[in-house]
């Protein structure tokens, strides 16, 4: 028998956080949004992989509830692209994790996550991953940028406002 | 009949069975096998243990991030079953311990371990605070740091709320024991360590300062090496018990020669014997001191045999090197003697049958020249020279090194200057 005290598992919840991604239609649906059972199913294995490449561990569907719950309003988001593109940010927020050295929360690097993918990047991950968020890891490992402990909307976030740049 | 206690005591689970270093992990393997506890109950534990730590983890992040690092997952782990392991290990019956641990919520258990450490933890600063009031008022850079940073550190370092099982903050401790402390646990090895160093204070505290530090003086004379205080002032307050003089710490190389030929291979049991002799001495002697002192003897026993048998005892006490009259081959003087007073001195140096006697005529040369003869006309033969050359000045070695290095290349050959180069590649 396995006594299974060696291996932690990289997401020992999963059902709980499959029902967690459910239940966020009900909010999403506002925004003409929603997962079906097989999308929100094969995001938590995607959700499972990513947390296993980038070596973590997370204990219910956390961040994957915050980033659907924070770019239901986008507009580079339609129906279509729904589940492809919070798939993607989920592997770049996990990447992001990492190379900022865990020093932001997941409010905060959701929250810069979505005003670069809403503003500057104009719906472009590649630009939001390869640009924008490579260039705040950058500066925030050199400590060129040192991170708040207060609200990020009030002072970090307001480097870049999407508002404002368009 | 039998009892209830009777049967209690009889426990499926042996504790000679169970990891003391990783005891939860251990008790419910065993438990599971010898079917104290159940494979359901087992997965149930674990899927607890899984929540505890989500709680945890929720804990580290200060609730600001839903996934961790798995290294850093896997620390907190470690460090709720190490809590949780730390208070089963008080339970008596393994059994009882074992269904206790699927009977009881898990953030109970750990609350339980966590009040065990935290007191365990006082203790170790109660004691550190008793080490910092008995401390040696000695001018040695290691044992000083010790008490004045190291120690600290590791209570700063010492992560008890999601790393208590890691013991690496004991690296900071790196002032050596008589006796190493083998405890794995960190903070039953800090809590060791502390009781140890309290003791090995009080001990060197009955001789005066000054006496300690003159021994360290002796011991490390430029200062940073790391040694242990207690073990050279143990051992020369030995000797100097085991020579009839009590409470004194100075010792001499006729004192080595004296013991060594009075008491042979004997040595380390009449040096044991001699730790009796302090409990007098000692205000509250009690039974660790008694038995730490023998223990102390009894692990370099082997070692003190082995100088006696080899003749180098004064190697393992503490003792003032033997100063060489240095003066008496200086050759700086280079005043020549008197060619028939040179040949009669060659004449009684052979003639002479033991080496102190050839030492004590060669000191009447004052001259290089007439030095150089001197190891030409082969008056020394074989291990004779090493004991010349011991007894010279390193400008005369010098001297006698360029003399020698020309007589070989110009193809002189001479005994004495293979012995010479032979010496200094030594």
């Amino acid at each position: 028998m396995d006594f299974g005290f060696s291996i932690i598992p990289s997401d020992p919840f999963r059902e709980k956080a499959l029902e967690d991604v459910l239940a966020t239609n009900d909010k999403t649906a506002e925004h003409g949004l929603a997962l079906t059972r097989e999308e929100a199913s094969k995001l938590i294995e995607r959700r499972s992989t990513e947390l296993t490449n980038s070596g973590r561990i997370e204990f219910g569907g956390g961040a994957l509830k915050a980033i659907i719950e924070a770019f239901c309003d986008s507009p580079y988001i339609d129906r279509n692209s729904y589940a492809d593109i919070i798939g993607e940010l989920l592997e770049i927020f996990y990447y992001y994790k990492n190379e900022t050295l865990d020093l932001l929360s997941d409010a905060q690097l959701i929250a810069y996550m979505k005003s670069c993918f809403n503003g500057v990047c104009q719906g472009s991950t590649d630009l939001l991953k390869g640009r924008e968020l490579y260039e705040l890891a950058k500066r925030i490992r050199s400590g060129e940028l040192k991170i708040p402990e207060t609200d990020p909307r009030k002072e970090f976030l307001n480097e870049v406002d999407y508002d404002e740049q368009e | 009949m039998t009892s209830r206690n009777s049967i209690q005591k009889n426990s499926v689970i042996k504790r000679e069975a169970l990891n003391p270093n990783d005891y939860l992990r251990s008790l419910a393997e065993e438990a599971v096998k010898s079917g104290v506890i159940s494979e359901k109950e087992f997965k149930t534990l674990l899927e607890s243990l899984f929540s505890l730590l989500a709680e945890e983890t929720k804990r580290f992040t200060k609730g600001k991030s839903s996934s961790v690092r798995a290294e850093d997952a896997r620390s907190i782990f470690d460090s709720l079953c190490y809590k949780i392991g730390l208070y089963l290990k008080t339970i008596p019956d393994c059994d009882r311990a074992a269904r206790l641990m699927v009977t009881t919520s898990p953030s109970s258990l750990l609350m339980r371990g966590n009040k065990l450490l935290v007191g365990r933890l006082r203790t170790a600063l109660s004691l550190f605070k008793k080490v910092q009031k008995n401390k040696l008022d000695i001018e040695e850079e290691n044992y000083n740091n010790l008490i004045k940073r190291d120690i600290i550190l590791f209570f700063k370092k010492y992560n008890r709320d999601f790393a208590a099982h890691d013991a690496s903050a004991l690296l900071e401790l790196t002032y050596p024991l008589a006796v190493p402390v083998t405890e794995n646990d960190a903070v039953e090895y800090l809590i060791r360590y502390l009781s140890t160093l309290y003791w090995e204070n009080k001990f060197c505290s009955i001789f005066p300062i000054s006496e300690i530090e003159d021994l360290i003086e002796l011991i490390s004379p430029d200062g940073g090496a790391y040694y242990n205080i207690f073990e050279g002032v143990l051992f020369n307050a030995l000797a100097n018990v085991l020579l009839g003089r009590r409470g004194e710490l100075e010792l001499f190389e006729d004192d080595i020669n004296i013991l060594a030929t009075r008491y042979g291979n004997q040595l380390p049991e009449e040096l044991e014997k001699a730790c009796d002799s302090f409990k007098d001495s000692i205000y509250g002697w009690e039974e660790f001191l008694a038995k730490y002192t023998v223990l102390c003897v009894r692990s370099s026993a082997k070692a003190i045999s082995a100088a006696v048998s080899a003749n180098c005892l004064s190697s393992f006490f503490t003792c003032p090197a033997i100063h060489i009259n240095e003066s008496s081959f200086d050759l700086a003087d280079d005043k020549k003697m008197d060619n028939e007073e040179f040949r009669y001195l060659i004449d009684e140096i052979r003639a002479c049958e033991n080496m102190e006697g050839k030492l004590s005529l060669i000191s009447s040369i004052n001259s290089a020249t007439d030095l150089l003869d001197l190891l030409d006309s082969d008056c020394l033969y074989g291990a004779e020279y090493d004991i010349f050359f011991s007894r010279l000045s390193q400008n005369s070695l010098a001297l006698l090194k360029s003399a020698a290095d020309a007589k070989i290349n110009s193809g002189e050959e001479h005994e004495w200057c293979d012995a010479l180069n032979r010496y200094l590649k030594r």
